[in-house]
């Protein structure tokens, strides 16, 4: 495909030319769909994430121990950091054992670099040089696109064993500790809606509840006070 | 078609907002090793003090306390176990509506109107160690429980009389006879005044044990109910 610098109005689109901007829409279609997906799947899983945290904060809200936002909030976050502790504690010695090793080997071998494509992790992935993609043409006007080349393709060297082992290691270790920290964010998301749905929404739960009662309710009050009832919190204490 | 077009606008901003989520997670996993140092040297600190972090906040104890209440406020049980003589193989088992002591539940009738405390003990002790009945078979080592062996035996031999040839009725008859000398006393003691137990002032008939014995009365009488364990040879 050539773009024409001197007209820029006059693009000569061919066959070709067209053929391969319809995939390329095709595909930012499907990444849209595809991230789309995967932002759902994010969001449930961390929903999923964030309940946990209605385990450790029942009690003291059915007992009538906390009985204010402020409270509630403090009592909430120190619950989360204490689970976050819990849970991150592990990938996070899992790191450090990476990080010693690593420390240790190196000093001993004078290894450098864990993820060169020659004597690092990158010899056992495929390595494209993105470098060549866009460069100007010899005759100095316009644009040149390239596929990339491809430099390196998988294999064993026996100079890379210390990053074989480093890099699984931290590699593991690194994305355990992100899903813990993703898990602290999601139960923070799910304390302040807690915070905002016990202490704020009563009376308008209350006013259902009551009309359900009464039986003077109207469809919508049958609604939120059905919704209520999975709430964690019930007047008479049941959940 | 509604949904493909909704999917890729929630694709398009889950793209946009991808950058800020992911800086709201770096800095919350930066901030969260801070934490994790934090609290790695205070449970050191807690550890030596013979405390952890695990340790109930105020408000849990304060549930705590209110679930206890609570669960001992619904729960009543029916009996209550007072005490147990292991020697002697008794439990006593008091019922939790009468606050009843074991020395008047074991010596309700036997103790005098000026009892005191020490005297049921004495009383106790004092006939433990008195003299033991002259009988011609061999005693068990607990006499306790001689009530209802004794009694089937004799039921059981008077049903065997039916059925057994007559010659040999008067043969049992003699053994009963003889069985019955053994175990009872010149003096007609009278099954109601004997109670387990009643090691008290008549001390002769301490060990003799009636064949009336009703466990089912005296659970009614005294709201006491008393279970024998299972000797040990």
């Amino acid at each position: 495909m050539v773009i024409s610098m001197i007209n820029p109005i006059l693009i000569k689109l061919t066959e070709n030319d067209k053929r391969i901007i319809f995939v390329i829409l095709a595909l930012i279609i499907l990444v849209l769909i595809i991230a789309a997906y995967i932002g759902f799947l994010i969001t449930k899983i961390m929903k999923y994430q964030g309940k946990k945290i209605n385990n450790y904060v029942t009690d003291v809200i059915v007992t009538g121990v906390i009985t204010n936002e402020k409270d509630f909030k403090q009592y909430a976050k120190k619950k989360n950091w204490w689970l976050f502790y819990h849970q991150a504690r592990i990938p996070a010695l899992v790191v450090l054992i990476g990080v010693i090793f690593y420390i240790i080997a190196s000093s001993i071998t004078g290894y450098k670099d864990p993820f060169n494509k020659d004597t690092g992790f990158a010899s056992l992935l495929f390595v494209w040089d993105f470098s060549v993609v866009f460069s100007v043409p010899e005759e100095g006007v316009g644009l040149l696109i390239r596929w990339p080349e491809l430099v390196n393709t998988p294999h064993f060297t026996s100079e890379a064993w210390i990053s074989y082992i480093f890099v699984p290691i931290i590699l593991v270790g690194g994305i355990w500790y992100l899903v813990t920290v993703q898990a602290f964010i999601a139960r923070q998301l799910q304390i302040m809606k807690l915070s905002q749905k016990i202490f704020n929404e009563q009376i308008e739960r209350y006013v259902a509840n009551q009309n359900v009662q009464n039986g003077t309710y109207s469809q919508n009050d049958y609604n939120a006070a059905e919704e209520n009832m999975g709430d964690i919190i019930n007047k008479n204490g049941s959940k | 078609m509604v949904e493909l077009v909704k999917n890729i606008g929630k694709g398009f901003l889950y793209i946009i907002a991808l950058p800020f989520f992911l800086i709201v997670l770096s800095i919350t996993a930066v901030l969260g090793l801070f934490i994790l140092l934090y609290m790695f040297v205070k449970s050191i600190f807690l550890f030596f003090t013979g405390r952890s972090l695990s340790d109930e906040l105020p408000e849990d104890r304060k549930v705590r306390e209110i679930k206890e209440g609570k669960i001992r406020k619904e729960s009543t049980p029916e009996h209550v176990v007072i005490e147990t003589d292991k020697q002697e193989n008794i439990e006593i088992i008091a019922k939790s509506e009468k606050e009843q002591k074991i020395e008047d539940a074991v010596f309700k009738n036997v103790v005098p109107e000026d009892d005191s405390k020490d005297e049921p003990e004495e009383i106790v002790f004092e006939e433990l160690n008195r003299e033991e009945p002259q009988i011609s078979e061999p005693i068990e080592e607990e006499t306790n429980k001689e009530v209802e062996p004794i009694q089937i035996e004799k039921e059981e031999d008077k049903i065997l009389d039916n059925f057994v040839n007559e010659p040999m009725k008067e043969e049992t008859k003699i053994e009963e006879i003889q069985t019955d000398n053994s175990f009872i006393n010149n003096d007609n003691i009278v099954a109601e005044e004997i109670k387990i137990g009643d090691y008290g002032h008549n001390s002769a008939d301490s060990r003799i044990v009636e064949d009336t014995y009703n466990p089912e009365e005296e659970e009614e009488d005294n709201g006491v109910t008393i279970s024998f364990g299972d000797i040990d040879d």
